[in-house]
């Protein structure tokens, strides 16, 4: 990019700003280095692809992702990670808009106090044995309902979190203009405030539907079939007979991102969040 | 957009339809094949499927052949569960402990884990009625036995140890012949130095492979003291009241802190190791015997079976190659409802063609049966005969509470080598956490 | 308005369900775990009381050292993530074509998984054959090539540089958000009343700025206490124990059925936590109350 010596304007185009386009390209291209070394190693050949590196491919084999597919089983992975996330997702945003909207509306010393317990989920350390003795307790132990109710328990905290600093931004005086309409307390919340919450909802529900994709060690833990393995762990049972394959490893992974990389690029402005700030002024 | 939550909704729905649908399609297959299985056998139910849960590298590709062969026959699928290596160890212990596990379960197993960590006894089935057991090598039989009862099945090469690959050809080139001694040892690293040889190839970057030699001169320590290893289980002494393991690593020390472990140990890795040495780059690594076909196999600039041979692990005047009998052993689940499909699937595997199937697809040189041809290159046997008696065990499967604290002391001893650890610290953890395991385990010895 | 009729309590019963059951419960069993011999070598529990707490304070054991490396990671890492983005946030807010291309792709290692992150980087600053010394090495920089990862003095510098890579596009996107809420009126009226660049920064923007820096500062730290993943792709705590932090020592602990040891080690880490994260909290509430 030059700076072509375009007539004076208000914001000349000086070489300050030349430099900082060019900066920001080069941070940019700096985050998708991992992404491309990736790409680069999937399409290797099975000589080429032991290490993964930024040598050019010799040949391109693109013949690995096919590989990957069949003897991965791909297929059945993908849409479990498909139920498990979407099922949780949708569950873990609404329970937790509803719960949010109470404790911020109505912040009583025990609402308080409730909200700093759910809040401090965030960090709390999960104990895998304990947790698989309260899982097997409530029978929810190997079955699909049992590992979606466990992500929504694990992504309640940030989603409260998230959403409870949102509706401190939507005006009171609504509710209140609301409640003399004659609205009860579900349709205002169903119909007046959810609406309103709907950026912060969708960043909410991308976040958490990306963190139960990444998921792995959970279902690793709780899920006794590979029938009921999502797809990262379907990348697992196939890398156990690959080992040093890099090539087919990150032709697996690629696939495996792939999905949460084109839902984070449709859905990117509302992560990103310039919607949210437009929609809570506007 | 709530329209978009609103599509994300119904997908969710649609797929939790296809979810339970997937369900009911597996329920109905069960169904079939049970009957068509209950028609080609007996009315006895037959379980469709089994499960085996296994670690990463345990499975050899010859046993997945072999179960397709099991299904053909008997109408049971046997489904893999393979976890990643680094997690096997916590997910196995939760889940035997929570008293959910596959039906076949696998572990790393040797006489004092499956008693201490496993709990054998409560854990498995007792297998000690199986026709294969009378078939079964004693060796490896005691090592998954509790108190006369077998518990396990090897289906794993333990006639192989870890011991010094060396570079023959190199050798012969600069004159250098086998050591014998740790002074031998260090004359032969230098010389190889000189000469632009990295001496070894230690892959310290994987964690568990520095601490082999330590485990593996028992000839030496046992030669120290013959009573060692019964006054160690008795816990009537310490490894810190016997020098000789704390010279043990002041000599690994040395040899790293010279050099001869070549500029990148840290964050070398155990995949590189065979193309390391058939590139001639390095001249030695521990590794198994068996490993050296696969240098062979890469077609490097070393690939005669004449460029190699196997000398013991050299350090504190160490002369023999100790025997492993350990290894990855299956068990059964007693409180599995297919326990009846489970033994017949570990009998089938055991059965003398299975067994010889995977010698001969090459990917064992020998199996702990009788009668089976056992499949040795011979430079192999003769370095068997040469340095393996029989005489000498490895400690981690001779000396209690070792094999479980494997990567502790692997990690201890990277510290120690680094300078952030000293060698008496080294070796008091060990027998501290020998203690912990021990009192914990309720070991008589320890009360 | 009756605040308990508009805002009913069983809006919140849900969400408190899930949690209380899956997560709660677990971790306050967990907790009294902590006062057990509880092992996968233990026939029978026996209540041990302190013991295992006394062990993890004792000096001649290691757990202090992770202690202090895991608060030495959440205050390097909290540091940097914090003023990097703010400085790029600050710096690229104006007069760059396609800002929203960039903050798109600034934010994809924030949605790429730690495994894959550990794994790419761990090749990259591999010493001999990783693209970053090949690099230096391929400009004549061959006295800048370092063990990234093995030198035990660098190690957990590297953890923390990759860390900050993965965080800096995602809090400079959270910043950039802030910066562009903040009208342009109140700086451009300062500039004309003569104030310079680094006037209106710090009269301005960075007070406009608080209640998101507050927001960024509180998920460093809270982050930084429980990191595990991206350590345990890394280095599992290597070099030696250089870079072991609280979570690799429990994990490690749970590995060895030291499940007593683990969960002292994790109530530990608990009582922290509720520490760090009620001041956070308040400092948050604060925050928001000034707005």
């Amino acid at each position: 990019m030059t700076a072509p010596a375009l007539p004076r304007r208000r914001r000349p185009i000086t070489g300050w700003t030349v430099a900082k386009n060019v900066f920001a390209w080069l941070l940019s291209a700096s985050m998708l280095v991992p992404l491309l070394l990736i790409i680069v190693t999937s399409f290797k050949s099975d000589r080429d692809g032991q290490t993964m590196s930024f040598a050019w491919p010799q040949e391109w084999n693109p013949a690995n992702f096919v590989t990957v597919i069949q003897k991965g089983k791909l297929g059945a992975g993908f849409l479990n990670s498909l139920l498990y996330s979407s099922v949780g997702t949708v569950v873990t945003v609404l329970l937790a808009a509803m719960a949010a909207y109470v404790f911020s509306r109505r912040r009583s010393r025990g609402n308080q106090i409730l909200y700093l317990v759910v809040v401090m989920g965030i960090v709390l350390p999960i104990n895998y044995v304990a947790l698989m003795k309260v899982m097997q307790l409530f029978a929810l132990n190997n079955s699909r309902i049992g590992i979606i109710a466990l992500y929504i328990a694990v992504n309640i905290p940030f989603t409260v979190f998230l959403i409870y600093g949102f509706v401190a931004r939507i005006p009171v005086e609504l509710d209140e203009a609301a409640v003399i309409d004659g609205c009860g307390p579900i349709r205002l919340f169903f119909l007046i405030i959810l609406p309103l919450m709907r950026p912060v909802l969708i960043t909410a529900a991308v976040l958490g539907f990306l963190g139960m994709w990444n998921e792995f060690i959970m279902p690793l833990y709780f899920l006794d079939s590979t029938a009921k393995w999502p797809m990262n762990l379907a990348v697992y049972n196939f890398f156990g007979r690959f080992e040093s394959k890099w090539n087919l490893v990150s032709a697996d992974v690629l696939l495996t991102a792939a999905p949460v990389i084109v839902l984070y690029l449709v859905c990117q402005k509302y992560i990103v969040g310039g919607q949210t700030v437009g929609a809570v002024k506007g | 957009m709530t329209k978009k939550v609103a599509l994300l909704a119904v997908a969710a729905l649609i797929l939790a339809g296809c979810g339970s649908s997937g369900g009911t399609d597996g329920t109905s297959t069960t169904s079939d094949t049970n009957t068509s299985g209950g028609a080609a056998t007996t009315a006895a139910v037959t379980p469709t499927t089994i499960t085996l849960m296994t670690s990463q590298g345990w499975i050899k590709d010859s046993e997945y052949d072999l179960a397709d062969r099991f299904e053909e026959q008997t109408g049971i699928h046997v489904e893999y569960q393979v976890v990643p290596a680094d997690q096997y160890a916590a997910l196995l212990t939760t889940k035997l402990n929570s008293g959910e596990v596959a039906d076949i379960w696998m572990a790393q197993a040797d006489k004092f884990t499956i008693v201490s960590s496993l709990d054998v006894a409560n854990n498995a089935v007792d297998l000690s009625a199986e026709e294969w057991v009378g078939r079964f090598d004693d060796s490896a039989q005691a090592q998954v036995s509790v108190d006369g009862k077998v518990y396990g099945l090897m289906v794993w090469d333990v006639s192989d140890s870890f011991s010094y690959i060396y570079n023959a050809t190199i050798f012969n080139e600069l004159g250098l012949t086998v050591p014998t001694t740790f002074e031998e040892f260090k004359a032969v690293c230098a010389a190889l130095l000189a000469a632009g040889v990295v001496p070894i190839y230690e892959p310290v970057a994987d964690g568990w492979h520095h601490p082999l030699d330590f485990f593996n001169v028992a000839h030496a320590y046992n030669a120290s003291d013959p009573n060692l290893v019964t006054e160690l289980n008795n816990n009537e002494t310490t490894l810190a009241d016997h020098p000789i393991f704390q010279q043990m690593i002041e000599q690994m020390k040395e040899v790293y802190d010279a050099g001869y472990w070549g500029e990148y140990a840290f964050s070398d890795e155990y995949s590189g190791l065979n193309q390391a040495l058939a590139d001639g780059r390095y001249a030695m690594a521990v590794m198994n015997m068996t490993a050296v076909q696969e240098i062979l196999d890469l077609g490097g600039t070393y690939s005669s079976p004449t460029d190699f041979g196997v000398f013991p692990s050299p350090y504190v005047d160490n002369t023999v190659i100790a025997d492993t009998p350990g290894g990855p052993a299956r068990f059964i689940y007693p409180k599995s409802p297919n326990v009846d499909a489970a033994k017949q699937y570990l009998a089938f595997l055991a059965e003398p063609d299975n067994l010889q199937y995977g010698i001969d697809q090459g990917y064992f040189n020998a199996l702990p049966f009788s009668g089976l041809d056992m499949n040795y290159p011979s430079w192999m046997a003769t370095a068997i005969d040469q340095y393996k008696p029989g005489t000498d065990t490895v400690y981690q499967n001779d000396v209690s509470y070792l094999n479980a604290q494997w990567m502790d002391f692997a990690a201890d001893l990277s510290a120690y080598l680094l300078g952030d650890m000293d060698s008496a610290t080294v070796i008091a953890n060990l027998d501290r956490r020998r203690t912990e395991q021990a009192e914990a385990a309720g070991d008589p010895a320890w009360q | 308005m009756d605040k308990k009729k508009i805002y009913p309590w069983y809006f919140a019963v849900g969400a408190l369900v899930f949690y209380g059951a899956l997560f709660v419960l677990p971790g306050l069993i967990g907790v009294g775990y902590s006062f057990t011999n509880w092992s996968s070598y233990a026939r029978d529990l026996a209540w041990v009381g302190l013991d295992n707490f006394a062990e993890i304070f004792s000096p001649d054991r290691d757990y202090l050292t992770y202690i202090k490396n895991t608060l030495w990671f959440t205050a390097a890492s909290t540091i940097l993530k914090t003023v990097l983005p703010l400085a790029l946030a600050v710096l690229l807010v104006k007069e760059v074509k396609g800002l929203a291309l960039h903050r798109a792709i600034l934010y994809i290692p924030a949605v790429l998984s730690v495994l894959i992150t550990g794994l790419t980087f761990k090749s990259i600053l591999n010493p001999q054959y990783g693209f970053l010394n090949q690099s230096l090495r391929a400009v004549g920089l061959d006295a800048l090539a370092a063990h990234w990862l093995t030198d035990p003095t660098l190690a957990m510098w590297s953890i923390i540089a990759v860390d900050v890579w993965r965080g800096t596009g995602y809090v400079m996107t959270i910043l950039l958000v802030g910066l562009l809420s903040i009208s342009s009126t109140y700086s451009e009226a300062a500039m004309i009343d003569g104030a310079n660049a680094w006037q209106v920064f710090r009269h301005i923007t960075l007070p406009l700025l608080r209640p998101t820096l507050a927001v960024v500062i509180v998920l460093n730290v809270l982050y930084g206490l429980k990191v595990f993943d991206i350590v345990y792709v890394l280095t599992n705590g290597g070099p030696g124990h250089r870079t072991e932090v609280l979570y690799t020592a429990v994990f490690s602990e749970f590995s060895r059925g030291r499940y007593g040891v683990g969960t002292a080690l994790s109530t530990v880490m608990l009582v922290v936590m509720v520490v760090a994260g009620v001041f956070m909290i308040r400092v948050l509430t604060r925050n928001e109350v000034q707005e």
